[in-house]
């Protein structure tokens, strides 16, 4: 019964999406703001409805209901509580319909956020999103309901993959939904000011925050499933430029293009055409990222074909809404012709070019990487693997030139940098960057992209570091005050500044991370029997115990592993190979140990009868800059997206 | 140290501890780094862009039983990686050779940053010819009311 008011729910939704579109429609020919106001109380009873979708679902999922065939699929009455509520987006219905629910939360957010200051917008907006909505709750009333009935009622469900039950991805599809969606608000404003020929600078500032929010959300996003694949997929690494990771990845790549662009066109009013090509390709690769993932086309072109339904239906429907954004960006771009003012090829400006060129050639990178195997197979070429080694290749130097440009863009002016503001802001960044090299350099690391990678960073650090004391010092001497007030003070008063350096300062502490995990990574794969010892690095492990352990739905053979370092015991590790109940999958529990920065991490793949085990010992120096990074940048994008409003905003 | 000493020191540790004639201390051997190594440059062909040697498919550990054996049979990394071209072909490896249409996946991100790289430069420099020059005449002091003005505009 439940699961039915749900299923009425959605269509119902289904339903106002249309009659949404249709008031836009005639809220703009009528000009009667009636209209406009039925299709915001369209969008609101849209997101009621969809949120009673979920419920519905998220109550089968906890009464575990079996006859619902979602949850039959992707549940099993041992699954843990925690696991039954997440398992709702484990599987591809499921997450389609926490796709469309977080569309609707946003887009009523939007419309009752921005429904005084932007009267004229509204239309558009709610046109726009209900659009979207529509094409997706299409895809899910129509083709992949997770509202199904299933008959006979079996007395068991599947279970939802086990490699799903963990606590990061209970919150990786979220937060990843939040950041493709999330980019829909500024894509609906810049589809607005497109349509309506109102192509100022207003919709930018409106929408800042909600970029800014949709960029922190795929940020995290991306980083849980890191996280996650690191420690559960029982490898050691954290991104295997797997094409679902290249996904969101692309998004990603083009949203901090665009997030970077748009600073142009608030302060300089220039690059209008650019900006809006900028959020349409962002969007349009989160719809896209969403059709690769959801459409099976990744996995086999023949898997595709032999079940092109869905994929066929998202295809088009994706082509849709990108062939109308960039027909209208086409149509207007004329109009829009600004007459481009540059002072200099060394200014802001320019590089901010610069730097949008770099994303752009990076997305491109990853996308022709990951397309290039289903375009070959296509056209009859045969069938390669495009993996890891090709992007670690091809992607590390423009990722050397995008980090470089971060280091220097903040503290080039605006218009025209003499030769002098050069000279100051960049001599001494240039030598702690020679420093930084020359200590590194002593202490024996010779590889090149380490040390390349390490020049770029301590040069960038450092001129964060010289401008922000230099900022400080003068806000202590202005309002006497000591040193810390002046830092304080000099980053209150320019939140929006420093709060994206510290952003940058975020990416820095990441990129060092990345450069000794994955450099520097030693490994060492052993048999032991218990008594045996291994050694790794400065670390000798001994395996003393293997036994048997059981969870609430799983059983596991668990080694102890004690972890020296001369003769002091560091602590125990005790990984796990298990084997789920339900669908007999063995996952690899790793074990993990942080010391000095990094991680001793362990992992047990293999337990012979005669209990002889395989050991694999990982070192991971500095793994924790990694996430530390990714925590420091969250806390930039927070304080970016708190900052007091200014009168000029 | 005499011999008898140690070989009673020995003969003490190995009594007291029983355990201990079993135990010893692992290590990998020069054929495992060697097996790790070509197995990391192979494909594990039924999961997603994984290679056997991170993956934990059954397939993947038999390939990584044939990277071994034939290994062992004195065959040369050339020889395995041979073996499993002809066998499976290009899809095997983990990147795409660098010959014949595979050249546009590998040069075309350096194409692509050069070939834009060149147009916006030439881009940016036309714009910067097409703007006029600010006059280079130095900015007039300000009174004393408009510093102060400012003064408080920058507090704010």
């Amino acid at each position: 019964m439940i699961i039915e008011i749900g299923h009425f729910s959605t269509i119902i939704a289904l339903v106002l999406s249309v009659f949404g579109m249709a008031s836009a429609a005639l809220a703009l020919k009528t000009r009667n703001p009636d209209w406009a106001r039925s299709g915001r109380m369209a969008v609101t009873l849209i997101f009621v409805l969809l949120g009673i979708g979920m419920l519905a679902l998220v109550y089968s999922f906890i009464v575990r209901d079996f006859s619902v065939l979602y949850v039959a699929n992707n549940s099993n009455s041992n699954l843990p509580f925690f696991y039954t509520v997440s398992a709702v987006w484990g599987g591809h219905e499921g997450s389609l319909l926490l796709w469309v629910f977080i569309l609707s939360v946003f887009s009523t957010l939007a419309v009752w956020l921005h429904w005084r200051t932007q009267p004229t917008i509204m239309p558009y907006l709610i046109g726009v999103e209900c659009a979207i909505i529509f094409g997706f709750l299409c895809l899910i009333v129509f083709l992949s309901s997770p509202f199904e009935r299933l008959l006979p009622i079996p007395l068991e469900g599947k279970d939802l993959n086990p490699l799903l039950q963990d606590p990061a991805m209970v919150m990786h599809p979220p937060m990843l939904y939040m950041g493709y969606v999330g980019f829909s608000i500024p894509f609906s404003f810049a589809m607005a000011a497109l349509f309506s020929g109102r192509l100022g600078e207003e919709w930018i500032k409106v929408t800042q925050r909600w970029t800014t929010f949709a960029w922190m959300c795929l940020t995290t996003g991306i980083l849980l499933g890191g996280y996650w694949a690191y420690y559960e997929l029982g490898w050691g690494g954290y991104w295997g430029w797997d094409p679902v990771e290249n996904a969101s990845f692309m998004p990603w790549l083009v949203g901090t293009a665009y997030l970077h662009s748009v600073l142009v066109q608030e302060k300089r009013k220039m690059f209008k055409v650019w900006n809006l090509f900028l959020i349409i390709v962002t969007f349009s690769l989160s719809l896209i990222g969403t059709f690769l993932v959801r459409s099976g086309v990744l996995t086999s072109v023949h898997s595709f074909a032999t079940d092109p339904e869905r994929g066929l239906y998202i295809l088009i429907f994706v082509g849709t809404i990108i062939g109308i954004a960039f027909g209208a960006l086409i149509l207007r771009s004329a109009k829009l012709k600004s007459q481009v003012e540059l002072d200099s090829l060394i200014s802001r400006e320019s590089i901010f070019l610069f730097n949008n060129l770099f994303f752009l050639v990076a997305a491109a990178t990853v996308f022709l990487g990951t397309l290039y195997p289903l375009i070959l197979e296509t056209f009859g070429g045969g069938k390669v693997t495009v993996g890891p080694p090709y992007y670690n290749a091809v992607f590390m130097p423009i990722a050397l030139g995008l980090l470089f440009l971060m280091g220097i863009g903040p503290y080039i002016p605006w218009r025209k940098a003499s030769v002098e503001n050069l000279r100051k802001s960049f001599s001494i960044p240039l030598l702690a960057g020679a420093i930084m090299v020359a200590l590194l350099a002593i202490t024996g690391i010779r590889n090149l992209y380490a040390l390349a990678g390490s020049y770029v960073v301590a040069f960038s650090g450092m001129a964060i570091v010289m401008d922000f004391s230099k900022v400080s010092q003068l806000y202590a001497q202005r309002n006497s005050s000591n040193i810390f007030k002046g830092c304080l003070a000099a980053f209150t008063a320019n939140q929006r500044r420093y709060a994206a350096m510290l952003t940058h300062i975020g990416v820095l502490v990441l990129v060092i991370g990345i450069i000794a995990s994955t450099i520097y990574q030693t490994e060492k794969v052993v048999s032991m029997k218990v008594g045996d010892e291994m050694s790794i690095g400065d670390y000798r492990m001994k395996l003393t115990n293997i036994h048997d352990v059981e969870g609430g739905n799983w059983k596991a053979e668990e080694g102890v592993f004690q972890v020296y370092e001369d003769e002091t015991l560091l602590t125990e590790l005790r990984p796990q190979k298990r084997i789920y109940n339900a669908t007999q999958t063995p996952t690899t529990e790793s074990a993990i140990y942080s010391i000095n920065m990094g991680h001793i991490f362990l992992t047990m793949p293999e337990v012979s009868p005669e209990g002889v085990a395989v050991a694999r010992g990982v070192l991971n120096p500095l793994i924790l800059w990694v996430w530390g990074g990714g925590i420091i940048m969250g806390l930039g994008v927070i304080l970016n997206i708190l900052r007091p409003r200014k009168r000029e905003e | 140290m005499f011999m008898p000493i140690r070989l009673a020191l020995a003969l003490t540790f190995i009594l007291t501890t029983p355990w201990a004639v079993l135990a010893e201390v692992q290590d990998e051997s020069a054929l495992d780094i060697q097996v790790r190594e070509i197995a990391k440059t192979l494909r594990c062909t039924v999961c997603q862009t994984e290679n056997i040697w991170e993956s934990g498919a059954p397939l993947a550990q038999q390939m990584r039983g044939v990277v071994r054996d034939r290994l062992k049979m004195g065959h040369s990394p050339e020889d395995i990686k041979e073996y499993f071209l002809s066998r499976y072909g290009d899809y095997i490896m983990m990147q795409p050779p660098a010959h014949g249409v595979n050249w546009l996946l590998w040069a075309g991100p350096f194409i692509l940053l050069l070939g834009g790289g060149l147009l916006l430069y030439k881009e940016v420099i036309g714009w910067v010819r097409r703007t006029p020059t600010p006059s280079t005449t130095p900015p007039t002091p300000l009174d004393e009311q408009a510093r102060q003005r400012l003064e408080r505009e920058l507090e704010s």
